[in-house]
């Protein structure tokens, strides 16, 4: 069979349009609210050809802002004392890519594999000395670095969910939209299911033998709370980002200083104290007197 | 006294939860493929003295009935603690185990594993803890074939990847090998550049040398 | 757990390279992918130009700009991420530049700044340390500077740096601290000490403030209890 890579790829390329969402490129709609709701570059309507190529460039800067808000979330969910919200349309899209390439792929190797287009090829004397090979490497690579990354960050959450289980279940009760909008449909399935098997070893193995006011697994009106809540005054590195779209002028919320430098005020409730962050800037803080700031992506957490 | 037992089972638990992050600190794998004998004892002790409390029936209107029975309160409460305290510090090893992959081995009672410990592992579980375990590995295997984390590998390497592809030398010679990238004729004292992950075991074994 | 727990409050080494290696990098491509003739359907498999410039297969990445890999030139610079520069570097198809800072002028300089200010640090990169270990270990052909005499100097000032820290410890408090310019790594090796201490020190000042209000409250700030010793709350 005769197969031409340059077709297959071309026709895969102008398929790529469904990864291609009419979202604002804008960085300043993405991040943990992942709200996005205007559309700041439109594609190019022209011929194909153009059109092909617009919506390629389009695909791949698409791509590489997703990625690096993948990366950013990933970060910040390590270091934040609670369950950062899930970013829906951001992971489907990744997932939708990741897919995508493995797909393609496994096309490419299986090509390598055909004897007409291996002899086609320039001289082959091992894959690492053929130039032919290096997309191919670098595309396996770069898949890896994706899996991990989506990996590390699904089972981070998952510990948390694991940790806040109560927490969750009682938020559940009392908040089901913002509970629905915090986790993934996944996340929510796993914290249903485990928070009943294990309420199933804690009842058979020591709640059932305690009197009837002490078998709650969520008894908030005991000595100590049951309910675990995360610690919003643990101490996080912050790093003060600024504004997303690098408008400095445009934010409300930013003071300038005496010395021509740009800061946010945040204060500290228990102390009384407020606290001048500059841009560009290293801080050790309490989360909860940054989070706000860290919802609208102006710092972030390292 | 009313909560010693209690006590001692907490102490238990911290150690063993030490031991577990001594283990973890290794971080080679072998980590995650123990849990020490469930202290049904200590268990059924702390139980006994909580029907005790009950049954002591301290209470009415005196001051000193309405002390004895808060104390009672207090006494339950922290029994229901260190008692959950523990089921929850086993419940959390258990899902070490479930994740890396060790899980299926322990509940079989280690029949198919190289690991003599992985069969011992399974007496050291009440019969809660291994419905436990076998419902929690039941969850996992479904939440790695969810559509959405299918192509992710989710109880895979947390360490990200490097050196995805390496240069190895043959050592000895070892017949052929077929990866996606083609059959590869191992011969002693060649040279190949292959994918990490596919020639692992073979450099495990001795075949072949990083190069 | 889902987790495991040295992964829990800190970033592992590993990790924190995984992140410096998605930076951009410069590199001198000794390849060039970019074709002057956009694809033909069939007719030019034998039609290459020479057998280092033909690739059957473009890059096509989900994670970066493919525009540059798909246009390199041979000997023009460009700007790829760097875990693919060490790719091809491994593969010895590209020579990697280093950045400014990186040569002895640039941390002469840098060493110069800590000296004259004793309480802050010098401007680096926040990856000048993970970055400059791994382009020595990979890339140690391609500086122009010797690389023994720029270890040197990198290693002087990580010491320098170190003994600033360790002297700023006495700034931790209960209420804020400010790092600025201290690179990944430097923070991570800290996190988990200054995070601990800090939240001990706003623990026993909420303990010392309600003494003073003379109220009490319900708050459990005892250690050794339930919670501490059996869940492994930070």
């Amino acid at each position: 069979m005769d197969i031409n890579i340059e077709d297959i790829l071309a026709e895969l390329d102008r398929d790529s349009t469904t990864v291609v969402e009419p979202w604002s490129t804008s960085q300043q709609m993405r991040g943990p609210s992942d709200d996005v709701s205007t559309v700041l570059n439109s594609l190019p309507p022209t011929s194909t050809a153009a059109a092909a190529q617009g919506k390629q460039l389009g695909g791949s800067l698409l791509a590489r802002e997703d990625y690096e808000c993948l990366v950013a979330h990933w970060r910040n969910e390590r270091c934040s004392p609670e369950i950062l919200p899930y970013p829906h349309a951001l992971m489907r899209r990744m997932l939708h890519r990741v897919q995508e390439q493995m797909e393609q792929l496994e096309a490419i190797s299986m090509n390598f594999m055909d004897p007409d287009a291996m002899a086609a090829g320039s001289d082959v004397s091992g894959p690492a000395n053929n130039n032919s090979m290096l997309p191919l490497l670098c595309m396996e690579a770069e898949l890896e670095r994706v899996r991990f990354v989506v990996r590390s960050y699904v089972r981070c959450r998952f510990a948390k969910v694991d940790r806040f289980s109560t927490y969750l279940e009682q938020l559940h009760g009392v908040a089901p939209q913002q509970f629905e909008e915090l986790l993934s449909p996944e996340e929510i399935e796993y914290h249903a299911r485990h928070f009943a098997i294990l309420l199933d070893l804690f009842n058979n193995t020591v709640l059932k033998h305690m009197p009837a006011e002490l078998q709650a697994i969520n008894d908030t009106e005991g000595s100590v709370n049951m309910v675990d809540e995360p610690d919003w005054n643990r101490f996080v590195f912050v790093r003060v980002v600024g504004p997303r779209d690098g408008k400095l002028e445009l934010d409300p919320q930013l003071i300038t200083l005496p010395n021509g430098k740009h800061c946010y005020t945040v204060t500290i409730p228990e102390l009384q104290e407020d606290v001048e962050c500059t841009i560009g800037s290293i801080y050790v803080m309490r989360y909860a007197v940054i989070k706000d700031l860290l919802m609208q992506n102006k710092v972030e957490l390292i | 006294m009313y909560g010693d037992l209690g006590n001692k089972l907490i102490i238990e638990a911290k150690r063993t939860q030490q031991l577990q992050s001594r283990r973890n600190g290794i971080r080679d794998g072998t980590a995650n493929v123990s849990i020490p004998q469930y202290n049904d004892a200590l268990v059924r002790g702390i139980i006994a003295e909580v029907e005790q409390i009950r049954e002591s029936g301290a209470g009415g209107d005196a001051a000193a009935g309405q002390c004895a029975h808060f104390v009672n309160l207090l006494c339950l409460e922290r029994n229901k603690r260190c008692l959950l305290s523990y089921h929850k510090m086993r419940s959390e090893i258990m899902d070490g185990m479930a994740w890396a992959g060790t899980a299926g081995d322990v509940l079989s009672g280690g029949g198919g594993a190289t690991d003599s410990t992985l069969s011992d592992q399974l007496g050291n579980l009440s019969h809660s803890e291994q419905s436990y375990l076998q419902q929690y590995t039941d969850l996992l295997t479904q939440m790695k074939s969810a559509p959405a984390f299918a192509d992710i590998d989710l109880a895979g390497s947390l360490t990200p990847p490097s050196d995805i592809f390496i240069d190895v030398r043959v050592l000895k010679d070892a017949g052929e090998i077929q990866t996606e990238y083609g059959t590869f004729n191992l011969v002693k004292d060649s040279q190949f550049y292959v994918r990490q992950s596919d020639v692992e075991s073979l450099i495990q074994q001795g075949y072949l040398q990083k190069i | 757990m889902a987790l495991p727990a040295h992964l829990s409050q800190t970033f592992s080494p590993e990790e924190i390279q995984f992140l410096v290696e998605n930076e951009p990098i410069k590199i001198f491509p000794r390849i060039t992918t970019r074709q002057q003739v956009k694809r033909n359907h069939g007719d030019d498999r034998n039609g290459f130009r020479s057998t280092t410039s033909w690739t059957p297969h473009r890059w096509r990445m989900i994670t970066t700009d493919e525009a540059p890999l798909n246009n390199m030139v041979a000997m023009q610079s460009t700007n790829v991420a760097l875990w693919i520069a060490l790719l091809l570097k491994q593969q010895a198809k590209c020579n990697i530049i280093a950045p400014e800072w990186l040569t002895v002028k640039g941390l002469d300089r840098s060493i110069q700044f800590e000296q004259t200010y004793p309480d802050r640090f010098s401007p680096l990169p926040w990856d000048w340390l993970v970055l400059s270990e791994i382009l020595f270990k990979r890339a140690s052909d391609d500086f122009h500077d010797p690389v023994h005499e720029l270890r040197n100097r990198i290693q002087d000032l990580r010491e320098m740096r170190q003994v600033k820290v360790l002297k700023g410890l006495k700034y931790l408090n209960e209420s804020h601290l400010q790092l600025d310019n201290l690179s990944l790594l430097e923070i991570n090796e800290l996190r988990s000490f200054i995070v601990n201490i800090m939240n001990k020190l706003r623990d026993i000042h909420n303990a010392f403030s309600v003494d003073e209000q003379g109220e009490s409250e319900d708050e459990d700030i005892s250690y050794g209890t339930m919670r501490d010793s059996s869940t492994n709350m930070s």
